[in-house]
């Protein structure tokens, strides 16, 4: 695992650094208690050195102790559903999309890799690759986490002490949208991965507000600048993620759902076309996650990832996808947005209601004989 | 309690009064953001055709079961205290194959668990994959059992964050009975903070 230092960040040149700021990071790791708020701000009580205080150290833990997972992935892990060895080359396995908070320097990984069931010898490893643009063409990095051979020669080695746990640093851009894969290589198996943020306020920030402040210190409006700006960002631009949703393919590598049917089915299971309690779907909980003016929920962006191969048909364009609630009311949707058999990722926004909704998404295209919708993927991210 | 808001412009600058409102309102976010807008939501549900997801028959979940899911969850790189803590809300998505009991189990670890140590290792059909050994420092674990064929989410149990590791992750295992099917977790979510 990357050591805290690259985690958080360096050092910041002194002559770089804000003012009423440090340039380091002065915050324990302990999560603080809440700041009391009728006991530090009320009508006649005087500036506090010690609320000063408590808010720099929320704040700055919010920024870095407090970033987000931006996916998480899982295949089946015994031998009856589990992923096999694809073979030589490329195969990708997951795809995500999310957009990189302004504090953000880096990616964090947690991938499990297990041992390879065929190419015994080979050097097997996973690759994520993060792009650009939507139609996942312009390249921005790489990083690889090896297996290596198997390790009990030619034969496929199933259990937990065959596990291999991958730490992979990544360094990017702030406030940033980029478009990932996560790629078997050479008979490479990926089990599951987590990807997060890691956020610094000296490597996208003029330092960390300071947790200095005492009675000879003076009252000056940096010290509420700092803290409003913060607090802005952290509402606007870093809520954390909401739902990741990429195809899982046992076996087969990296084959889309595959859809033909005009009537909007399940996306985790094909087979259901109404919500129902017993309709598959992600429960969520955004309980308090909207503000004040926020009077139609928590918005959000919505960035799925398809393809539309017309065939032999007339229809230039397919693939629907709809977000829908409990009651089966369609929150958002998109509808014939594809044109193309490459992928691309297409994007609206959603209002979902700031307490716990469960979410069903489904999908269709135009009838059979009518084209093909392949879908790879749904995220949604709070973000406005 | 009261909603957060954004901060205006006119909180700071030369000439700007001192404000208790603004001071409280960035206070009342920064708390709201630690205890809302900052938790993770983490359900994971797989797709595709049930034929994946069925246990492993014979497997029950009084000797061994067959594990079906590990993946990390990164949770940030707070440290929580006996004093500040958080759980984990979870539910699984599962139902019974045949109508017989069917047992799903999940556990927040810290570490990869290891083997059952009477299994033997080169045995293909899950046997080093069932009846997983926890050896981190602490495990979380809740059970939920069905006789039902019909999908649907069990009921929701809080396992204790304390699991996490110092770098911010844990690693949710999911196992099964022989006649479970299971999807993954349909609610997975953080809570706010508490205080003892």
């Amino acid at each position: 695992m990357p050591p805290i230092k690259r985690a958080l960040g360096g050092m910041l040149d002194p002559g770089s650094v804000g003012g009423m700021k440090t340039p380091t990071n002065p915050t324990p790791y302990h999560a603080p208690p809440d700041i009391q708020l009728d006991r530090f701000f009320r009508n006649g009580r005087h500036p506090d050195a010690n609320a000063a205080n408590l808010v720099a150290e929320a704040a700055n833990a919010a920024v870095v102790y407090r970033s987000r997972q931006v996916f998480v992935g899982a295949t089946r892990m015994d031998s009856a559903g589990s992923i096999s060895s694809t073979g030589a080359g490329d195969t990708v396995r997951w795809r995500w999309c999310f957009k990189s908070s302004p504090y953000c320097h880096a990616l964090g990984g947690v991938i499990i890799l297990g041992a390879p069931t065929s190419g015994y010898d080979q050097n097997t490893r996973a690759r994520i690759d993060i792009y650009s643009d939507a139609t996942e063409s312009t390249l921005v990095t790489s990083k690889e986490i090896v297996y290596g051979a198997s390790p009990t020669g030619p034969f496929s080695a199933v259990g937990f002490n065959y596990l291999k746990v991958g730490y992979p640093y990544i360094e990017i851009n702030p406030d940033t949208e980029y478009f990932c894969r996560l790629v078997d290589v050479d008979y490479g198996r990926t089990i599951s991965a987590s990807v997060f943020e890691f956020a610094s306020l000296t490597e996208n920030g003029s330092g960390y507000m300071s947790m200095a402040n005492s009675v000879m210190t003076p009252v000056v409006d940096a010290t509420r600048e700092n803290a409003a700006v913060v607090s802005n960002n952290l509402w606007q631009k870093m809520g954390a993620n909401v739902l990741a949703w990429s195809v899982s393919n046992h076996g087969v590598g990296s084959t889309p759902l595959a859809i033909t049917s005009a009537t909007p089915s399940n996306i985790l299971d094909t087979a259901v076309t109404t919500v129902s309690a017993s309709s598959p779907g992600w429960t969520v909980d955004l309980t308090n996650c909207d503000r004040i003016s926020q009077a139609s929920g928590v918005p959000c962006v919505v960035r799925i990832c398809g393809a539309w191969d017309q065939g032999a048909s007339i229809n230039a364009t397919g693939g629907t996808v709809l977000i829908k609630n409990a009651a089966g009311a369609t929150l958002a949707s998109v509808t014939n947005a594809w044109s193309s058999v490459s992928q691309s990722w297409v994007s609206t926004t959603v209002n979902i209601p700031a307490t716990e909704n469960k979410i069903d998404i489904q999908a269709n295209a135009r009838g059979a004989g009518q084209g093909t919708f392949n879908l790879w993927a749904v995220g949604v991210r709070q973000q406005g | 309690m009261p909603k957060a808001e954004l901060i205006s412009t006119l909180a700071y600058g030369d000439g700007k009064p001192l404000d208790v409102g603004f001071d409280r309102a960035i206070a009342n976010n920064l708390n709201l953001y630690h205890n809302a807008k900052s938790r993770l939501n983490a359900p994971l549900m797989v797709s595709g055709t049930e034929a994946a997801f069925a246990g492993l028959a014979g497997f029950a979940m009084a000797d061994v079961t067959a594990s079906l899911f590990i993946y990390p969850l990164f949770f940030g790189l707070e440290h929580l205290t006996s004093a500040v803590t958080r759980v984990v809300t979870v539910s699984p998505w599962f139902r019974s194959t045949t109508g017989a009991t069917a047992e799903v189990r999940v556990t927040l670890t810290d570490q990869i668990p290891q083997p059952y140590p009477g299994v033997a290792p080169g045995d293909p059909t899950a046997g080093p994959l069932g009846d997983p050994m926890f050896q981190g420092r602490v495990a979380q674990s809740a059970t939920w059992s069905t006789t039902s064929t019909t999908w649907s989410a069990g009921a929701e149990v809080e396992l204790s964050l304390g699991v996490k590791a110092d770098l911010g992750f844990v690693f949710v295992v999911i196992e099964g009975s022989g006649v479970a099917s299971c999807r993954g977790l349909a609610k997975c979510h953080e809570s706010a903070k508490r205080t003892a």
